[in-house]
C-alpha cells in the first residue's frame, strides 16, 4: 500500500467495528450538522471486471441506498475505485431500469411490451426447454454471456441441465491476446506483477481503461513511484500514454515486430536469462523435432535461436511499425534492464479484430520467457497462479454432447467460440436455437454485424424464445420474447476471482438490501423481497428454472438443485455459498472464525476474502505424492496425472527460483514453452475422451479436470514438470478435436504450441527465417 | 475523532497536493464528488480537465484535477453579500446553503472557475473539502476513491505532516498565483499547459474529446487566438463554464445609468443655475423618471438573483466588505434622496428640493459609479480592473442622463437667466459625454493590457463574439456626439446599451480554469 503520503489526522474508512451502525454528516444539510446513521455493506461493482469492492451505504432511516464507496477490505481494489465505481448508485436510480418481468406484444421487434409475472415467464421458458431435452434438442438451448461477472454458477447450471449451450462474446474481445499466451503456457491470461516490476511494458492503455483498469492502474503508478519504466504501446494517445516513458504509438498491427527486435536484442546481445531458458524452455524438444541432425543440447539451442530472429533486426521493426531505430534501441535496453521483473500485459487492443493478433501477445510474453520474468515477484504470472475458484456444492459432469451452433467443427482452431457467426451459422440451417438466453450481452449493438443478428432474431424459426437477462434496455433486448430484470451489482449474489496482483482472492457480490435485512434480524428468503420492483437475481433464478424443467427429478436435472441439508427441498442461494465458504476456501473458515463469524457471515460482512499473498513460482514447487495419480509418460519425459480431486491455494514464498529443484532424488520441471495442448491431446485421445478436455467447464471442477503436466528431461534425470494451474477463463481453445481424423489437428496445435510456430507460424518474422 | 499527532498544532490549517505524477485522469474523483455531495448533472464540484501537450510522437495528455483552491485570501468570501461563503478557522472555504441569495457575485469573483449555482435549489456551491467529512476525522470523498493516491490531503500547521512536506520540499504550483488569493491547494507534477487556462488552443468549433460543447452564454476553455504558451498544447477535454452574469446585468447597468445619470444632470442644471427650481422638470419629471429607472434596476438585480425570495438577506445579513452590500445601501440612499426630492415637489418645498440636489449630487455620483467597485471585485475578470472604470462609469451616466431627459424637455424651456434652452444644454452635454465616452473607450480598447485575460476579453469585445455589439455601441455613440444638430438621443442610449452589453460579458469570455 502506498500511504506514505496520507496524512495521518483523517482515516479513509469508517473502523469496520462501526459498519452497523455508522454515523456520518449529511453533505447535503451542511453546514448544519445533521447526522445520519448507515449500514454499511460490501458488494462488487459489476462495471467491467475488475469488480472492485464497494461498500453500499444504506441509509437506516429513508431504507434506501445513499452512496457507495469503495470497499477498504478488498485486495484487488484496497478501497478505491475508478468514476464507475461510485456512479453505481446513477444505475440503482436509472428511471429507464427495467423493474418487471416484461413478454412482448406483437411481432418480435416491434417495441411492445406487457408486463409479465415471473410464474409464467418461469412456467413457459421450462416447459420449453423440458420439451428440448425430452426431445433429444439439446443443442437448441443457448445462453449467451458478454461479461460473465462470476466464476462457474452458469456454467454449473448448463453442465446440469446436461447441454453444451455456453456461448460468449470473446471471440470479438480477447481472444486474440489469450491465443498468445495460451500457446506459451496453457493459461490464457497473463497477471502482470506490476507494483514490484522495474519495467512494465504495456500493449495498449491499461491505466484508464482495459483490464484490470482500476487494480492495476494503482500499482502501475506505485511502481512509476519507485522507479520503474514503462512503455507503452498504443496507437491512441492514451491517458496511459501520458505516464509512459516511451509511448510507441505503431502502425496498427505491427506491435510483433517490435516484440521481436526487442527479442532479437536479448538474443544476440546474450541478455537473456540463461539458466531460466535451459532449465524451463523445452528446447530439447524442440530440437528433437526441429533439428534431429543437430547436437540436443542448450549450447546448439541457443546458437540456433539466435540464427532464427536474426533478421528481426530493429531497422526491419522500425521499416514494419514506422517508429524510429534509436528510440526502439532504447526501449530495448530498457526491457533488457529489467532482469526478471518485467511486467507486460495485452488484452484485446492490438490483439483483437485482427488477423494474427494472437502474435501480438505472442510475442510479448516471448520477452517474459527469454527473461525469465514469468511467475516471478515483479514478472507476469499465469492468471490461474493469481486466481482462486472455489469449488461449488454440487458438481454436475460435463455433458456428453457437443454444440455445432458455437464451435464448428470445421474451425478446430477456433480459439473461442465462433460467437460472431451465430447468426450465419443459424442461416445456413446449421441449427436452430430453441430457447435462446443473453446477458450482459448486446450483439446487435457490440458486434461488427448488427443486423445480421437482427434478421435472426426476428425469424422465429431460427430463434424459437429470446430471453433477454438484464437491467437495462438495450438494442438486444428489443428484440426479445422476454426481458427479465436482473439485479445490478448490489442486487445480486456472485463469487468471483481475478489476477489483479500477485495474489489469489475471492470477492462476493450480494444484494446489499437482502444483507442489510438480515443484520437487522429480518429473514428474507428470496433477493426479490428487498430489490426495486420484481428485479430478481440469475443465482435464484436458474434453481427456480431449473426445478420447474425438471420438477419430479426424472430428468437428473433437479438432483444439481436442491439442498444437501435437506434433500428433496430445494437449493438456497444462502446454503449454496455457505457450503462453498465452509468448505472450499482454504483458510476462510478459520479467519471467520477468529471473528466469532461463520464463513458465510464473514464474507456477508467484508466481501472479500485472501486466499493467498505473494504466490511466487509456483512452478518450482514440489509435486506432492499426494498429487501424482495415473501418471503417464511421453518420450521426452515429461509426465502426466490425474488432476488432484480439490484445487488447492499456491503459498510457495520462494524468492529465488531454485538452480536445479529437485524432489526425492529427481528434478522438477515446467515448461512455459510447451504447448499444454500436447498433454490434452494425449488425454483427449486416450482414455479420457473429449469431454475432460473441454476446457470451460473441466477447468472450474478440477475433481474433473485433467490437470496438464509438463516437463521436459535433462541429459541427468528424468524431469517431472509440476502442474499446469487450471487456466479459469472462459477459453475452450485447448479441446480436442472431436473426431478421430482429429489427431491430425491436434498435430497441428502442437506445431502452434511450439517455438518453431514463432517463427514458421508468423506473419511478422521476416521473409527466409 | 482520530488521535492529533504529536507535535501537530491543535488547529489544522487543511490543504491539499493534487499530485500529477500519479493523476491517470480517470474521472474517479469526478463522481466521487457528485456521489458524496449529491451534486446534479450538469455542473462540477471538481473536475478533470485534459490538455494534449507536444507533437507527435512527443505528446502526452496533461490533467488538471480542478476545483476550489481554499484561498488564504479568498475573493468570493469577500464579494458575498451575506458571508454564505465564509472561510473557516481550519482555513476551509465553506459556503452557507440557508442565507445564499445566488447573487452569483461569489462566481465573478472567483479567478478559478470553481463556484457554480446549483441549478436544484439555486444556491452557489463548490468544493468545500469535504467539511462534513473532515470534521468527522474522513477524508475528502476525492481522496478515498483515487485510485493511484494522486489527492493528498493534509494540515499546514503541522510540518511533519507529510502532505506539508511535499509542499516545503518538493516543486509544487499554485493556479494563478498572481491573483493575490494565496491558494492551499497545490500542484505537484502539473504542466503549465494546464495550470495557465489561456496556455491551451480551444478546439476548431468547440468540439473536445467525446464531446461538443457550446450552451448559449457559455465560455468555452482554452485559448481561441494565440495561447500563452508557446509549445505546442491544446485542451482535450473540459466543462462548459457558463458567464455568472448574464443580459440582466448588462442592462441593470444601463438603468441604473439612466436613473443615477437623469437625476445627476438635472441636478447639476440646476446647480449651475440652468434648470429652474419651480420647473415641472425639476419637480416632477427627474424624480419620477429617475425613480422609474432606479426601480428597474431594482427589478433587474433581484430579478437576476437565483434565490430572489431572499433578496432582504442584503440588507439584514450585511457582509460590509461586499460592493453588492455596498451598492445596495447606495442605491437605497438613492432612492431616500428621490423621495426627500418628491416630498418637497408635492408639498411645494422648493428650498427642500434645493437641498437635495446639493445632498443628492454625490449620491448619485456614487450610484452611478459604485458598480466599477462592484466589478472590481469580481477579482476573476481582468478587463474590469481597471481605473478608467468609475470615470468611465460616470460619464456613461451622464449621457444615459442628458439622452434620458432630453424626450422629456420642452425645446420652449429656457434656463433661468440666459438665452440658452435647457433642451440645448443638454445636448451638448450629452455630445461631450458621447465625446468623452468614445475617448476612454479608445484608450481602454488601445492601451496595453496589463494581462493576456485583459487583453482577450478586449479582443472579444473588439474583435470576437461580442464585436457587433461593441460596434453597434461605438457607432451609436458616435452619432451622439452630433447631439446639438441631429436628434440622436434614443441612438446614443441604445448604443449606451450595446456597449455596456459587450462591456459585461466580454469582461466574462474568458476562460478561468
Amino acid at each position: 500500500m502506498n500511504t506514505d503520503t496520507k496524512s495521518k489526522r483523517l482515516r479513509a474508512y469508517p473502523p469496520k467495528d462501526q459498519w452497523d451502525d455508522w454515523r456520518e454528516l449529511d453533505s447535503k444539510s451542511w453546514p448544519e450538522r445533521v447526522e445520519r446513521r448507515f449500514a454499511l455493506v460490501p458488494t462488487g461493482c459489476f462495471n467491467c471486471e475488475s469488480a472492485c469492492g464497494l461498500l453500499a451505504y444504506i441509509d437506516k432511516e429513508t431504507g434506501l441506498i445513499r452512496k457507495f464507496e469503495g470497499n477498504p477490505e478488498h485486495p484487488g481494489s484496497r478501497g478505491r475505485n475508478c468514476a464507475k465505481g461510485p456512479a453505481s448508485k446513477n444505475q440503482v436510480d436509472d428511471p429507464e431500469r427495467i423493474l418487471y418481468p416484461m413478454r412482448r406484444v406483437g411481432a418480435r421487434g416491434e417495441g411492445r411490451w406487457q408486463r409479465t409475472t415471473w410464474d409464467e415467464a418461469l412456467d413457459e421458458i421450462a416447459a420449453r426447454i423440458r420439451k428440448a431435452i425430452q426431445e433429444e434438442r439439446r443443442q437448441e438451448i443457448m445462453y449467451h454471456v458478454g461479461r460473465p461477472g462470476e466464476d462457474g454458477y452458469t456454467e454449473r447450471v448448463l453442465a446440469a441441465w446436461g447441454i453444451d449451450g455456453h456461448n460468449s462474446h470473446t471471440n470479438i474481445c480477447s481472444s486474440g491476446a489469450r491465443a498468445g499466451y495460451a500457446f506459451w503456457m496453457g493459461y490464457d491470461r497473463p497477471s502482470p506483477d506490476h507494483a514490484n516490476a522495474k519495467v512494465i511494458f504495456l500493449v495498449s492503455a491499461h491505466l484508464e481503461s482495459g483490464h484490470y483498469f482500476n487494480p492495476h492502474a494503482q500499482r502501475i503508478i506505485e511502481a512509476k513511484q519507485k522507479g520503474a519504466k514503462v512503455i507503452v504501446l498504443d496507437v491512441r494517445l492514451s491517458n496511459t500514454a501520458t505516464h509512459a516513458d516511451h509511448w510507441l504509438s505503431p502502425y496498427p498491427g505491427s506491435e510483433p515486430a517490435i516484440h521481436l527486435a526487442i527479442a532479437r536484442h536479448l538474443i544476440h546481445e546474450k541478455l537473456y536469462d540463461r539458466n531460466y531458458m535451459r532449465t524451463w524452455w523445452n528446447w530439447s524438444e524442440y530440437l528433437a523435432s526441429e533439428h534431429p541432425k543437430e547436437a540436443n543440447d542448450f549450447e546448439t539451442f541457443e546458437r540456433i535461436l539466435a540464427e532464427l530472429y536474426d533478421a528481426c533486426t530493429f531497422e526491419w521493426a522500425s521499416s514494419e511499425s514506422g517508429i524510429d531505430v534509436d528510440t526502439l534501441r532504447e526501449v530495448a535496453q530498457i526491457v533488457a534492464s529489467a532482469g526478471n521483473r518485467l511486467s507486460t500485459h495485452n488484452w484485446r487492443s492490438a490483439s483483437s479484430g485482427v488477423s494474427h493478433g494472437w502474435q501480438v501477445s505472442r510475442t510479448l510474453f516471448f520477452l517474459n520467457a527469454l527473461t525469465g520474468s514469468i511467475g516471478v515477484p515483479g514478472g507476469t504470472y499465469p492468471n490461474a497462479w493469481n486466481k482462486f475458484v472455489a469449488a461449488p456444492i454440487h458438481r454436475p459432469p460435463h455433458p456428453d454432447h457437443w454444440n455445432e451452433l458455437s464451435w464448428p467443427q470445421e474451425f478446430p482452431l477456433s480459439f473461442h467460440e465462433l460467437s460472431f457467426l451465430l447468426p450465419h451459422l443459424v442461416g445456413e440451417e446449421r441449427g436452430k436455437i430453441d430457447t435462446y438466453f443473453t446477458r450482459v450481452y448486446n450483439p446487435v449493438w457490440t458486434n461488427p454485424d448488427g443486423f445480421s443478428w437482427i434478421d435472426m432474431l426476428r425469424d422465429e424459426a431460427r430463434i424459437g424464445c429470446h430471453i433477454a437477462l438484464t437491467p437495462t434496455w438495450s438494442e438486444t433486448a428489443y428484440f426479445a420474447d422476454f426481458v427479465l430484470p436482473m439485479g445490478l451489482g448490489n442486487e445480486r449474489h456472485d463469487v468471483y476471482s481475478y489476477e489483479t496482483h500477485d495474489a489469489q482472492w475471492i470477492g462476493f457480490r450480494q444484494p446489499v438490501m437482502r444483507a442489510y435485512a438480515e443484520r437487522e434480524g429480518r429473514k428474507v428468503n428470496d433477493t426479490r423481497e428487498v430489490n426495486p420492483g420484481e428485479v430478481w437475481e440469475e443465482n435464484e433464478f436458474w434453481i427456480e428454472l431449473s426445478w420447474r424443467i425438471d420438477p419430479d427429478g426424472q430428468l437428473g436435472i433437479r438432483q444439481w438443485f436442491e439442498s444437501k441439508e435437506k434433500p428433496g427441498t430445494k437449493l438456497t442461494g444462502e446454503e449454496y455459498y455457505a457450503w462453498m465458504f465452509e468448505n472450499s476456501v482454504p483458510g476462510l473458515p478459520e479467519r471467520a472464525a477468529s471473528e466469532g463469524l461463520t464463513p458465510l457471515d464473514f464474507m456477508r460482512r467484508y466481501g472479500a476474502f485472501e486466499v493467498a499473498h505473494k504466490v511466487s513460482c509456483v512452478y518450482a514447487e514440489t509435486v506432492g505424492v499426494d498429487e501424482v495419480d495415473d501418471i503417464a509418460e511421453d518420450d521426452f519425459g515429461r509426465i502426466y496425472t490425474r488432476a488432484p480431486s480439490r484445487q488447492r491455494r499456491t503459498s510457495c514464498r520462494c524468492p529465488h527460483r531454485p538452480a536445479t529443484p529437485t524432489v526425492a532424488g529427481r528434478s522438477v520441471f515446467a515448461s512455459v514453452v510447451t504447448s499444454s495442448a500436447v498433454s490434452r491431446r494425449r488425454r483427449a485421445s486416450s482414455s479420457f475422451g473429449r469431454r475432460s478436455s473441454r476446457a470451460g467447464v473441466g477447468k472450474r471442477w478440477p475433481s474433473q479436470a485433467i490437470r496438464v503436466r509438463t516437463s521436459i528431461p535433462t541429459t541427468s534425470s528424468l524431469a517431472r514438470s509440476r502442474s499446469f494451474r487450471p487456466s479459469v477463463c472462459r477459453c475452450r481453445s485447448t479441446r480436442a478435436a472431436p473426431t478421430p481424423s482429429g489427431s491430425t489437428r491436434s498435430r497441428t496445435r502442437i506445431r502452434f504450441g511450439s517455438i518453431r510456430a514463432m517463427h514458421k507460424g508468423s506473419r511478422i518474422c521476416a521473409p527466409g527465417i | 475523532m482520530p488521535d492529533i499527532e504529536p507535535g501537530s498544532a491543535a488547529q489544522p490549517r487543511w490543504t491539499k497536493v493534487l499530485d500529477h505524477t500519479r493523476c491517470i485522469g480517470c474521472h474517479a474523483c469526478s463522481t466521487a464528488c457528485k456521489s458524496e455531495n449529491e451534486v446534479p448533472l450538469g455542473v462540477h464540484r471538481t473536475y478533470v480537465k485534459q490538455v494534449d501537450v507536444g507533437v507527435f510522437p512527443h505528446v502526452r495528455r496533461a490533467f488538471q484535477v480542478t476545483r476550489c483552491n481554499q484561498c488564504e485570501q479568498p475573493p468570493c468570501v469577500d464579494a458575498c453579500p451575506t458571508a454564505a461563503m465564509h472561510k473557516r478557522p481550519d482555513g476551509i472555504v465553506d459556503f452557507d446553503k440557508s442565507i445564499c441569495i445566488g447573487c452569483k457575485a461569489c462566481i465573478a469573483a472567483c479567478p478559478y472557475d470553481a463556484i457554480f449555482i446549483n441549478p436544484d435549489d439555486g444556491n452557489a456551491e463548490k468544493c468545500n473539502f469535504c467539511a462534513h467529512r473532515i470534521d468527522q476525522g474522513l477524508e475528502p470523498a476525492c481522496v478515498v476513491v483515487c485510485p493511484t493516491n494522486a489527492i493528498l490531503v493534509g494540515d499546514l500547521n503541522d510540518a511533519t505532516d507529510p502532505v506539508t512536506r511535499i509542499i516545503h520540499r518538493e516543486p509544487v504550483a499554485v493556479r494563478r498565483p498572481e491573483k493575490d488569493t494565496r491558494p492551499k491547494v497545490y500542484y505537484k507534477g502539473a504542466h503549465q499547459a494546464t495550470l495557465d487556462p489561456l496556455a491551451a488552443r480551444r478546439p476548431e468549433g468547440g468540439l473536445f474529446m467525446w464531446s461538443e460543447q457550446g450552451p448559449v452564454n457559455s465560455s468555452l476553455g482554452g485559448h481561441p487566438q494565440s495561447p500563452n504558451s508557446s509549445a505546442a498544447a491544446i485542451l482535450a477535454w473540459d466543462i462548459p463554464h457558463r458567464a455568472p452574469w448574464d443580459a440582466r446585468v448588462s442592462l441593470y447597468t444601463w438603468t441604473k445609468s439612466l436613473a443615477s445619470g437623469v437625476w445627476l444632470v438635472a441636478a447639476m442644471c440646476l446647480v449651475l443655475g440652468v434648470l429652474a427650481s419651480g420647473s415641472t422638470l425639476w419637480r416632477w419629471t427627474v424624480p419620477l423618471l429617475s425613480g422609474v429607472w432606479l426601480a428597474a434596476t431594482g427589478g433587474l438585480l433581484i430579478w437576476d438573483l437565483k434565490r430572489p425570495e431572499r433578496f432582504w438577506m442584503i440588507f439584514l445579513k450585511p457582509q460590509w466588505k461586499s460592493w453588492l452590500v455596498r451598492g445596495a445601501f447606495i442605491i437605497a440612499g438613492f432612492s431616500a434622496v428621490l423621495g426627500l426630492h418628491l416630498l418637497g415637489s408635492v408639498f411645494d418645498l422648493d428650498a427642500l428640493t434645493r437641498v437635495v440636489a446639493w445632498i443628492g449630487i454625490p449620491i448619485a455620483v456614487m450610484t452611478a459609479v459604485y458598480t466599477a467597485f462592484l466589478f472590481a471585485q469580481a477579482k476573476a475578470r481582468d478587463l474590469w480592473q481597471s481605473p478608467l472604470l468609475p470615470p468611465l462609469l460616470l460619464v456613461q451616466a451622464v449621457l444615459a442622463g442628458a439622452a434620458g431627459l432630453l424626450p422629456f424637455v420642452s425645446e420652449a424651456e429656457f434656463a433661468v437667466g440666459a438665452n440658452v434652452t435647457v433642451a440645448t444644454a443638454l445636448r451638448w452635454t450629452l455630445a461631450i459625454a458621447c465625446a468623452a465616452q468614445l475617448l476612454m473607450t479608445l484608450g481602454e480598447v488601445t492601451l496595453t493590457h496589463s494581462t493576456a485575460h485583459a487583453k482577450l476579453a478586449t479582443f472579444e469585445m473588439v474583435k470576437g463574439r461580442y464585436r457587433m455589439f461593441f460596434w453597434a455601441g461605438v457607432i451609436l455613440v458616435g452619432f451622439g456626439c452630433f447631439a446639438p444638430i441631429a436628434p440622436v438621443e434614443y441612438g446614443a442610449l441604445l448604443g449606451l446599451l450595446a456597449f455596456e452589453h459587450a462591456y459585461v460579458q466580454a469582461g466574462q469570455a474568458v476562460p478561468l480554469a
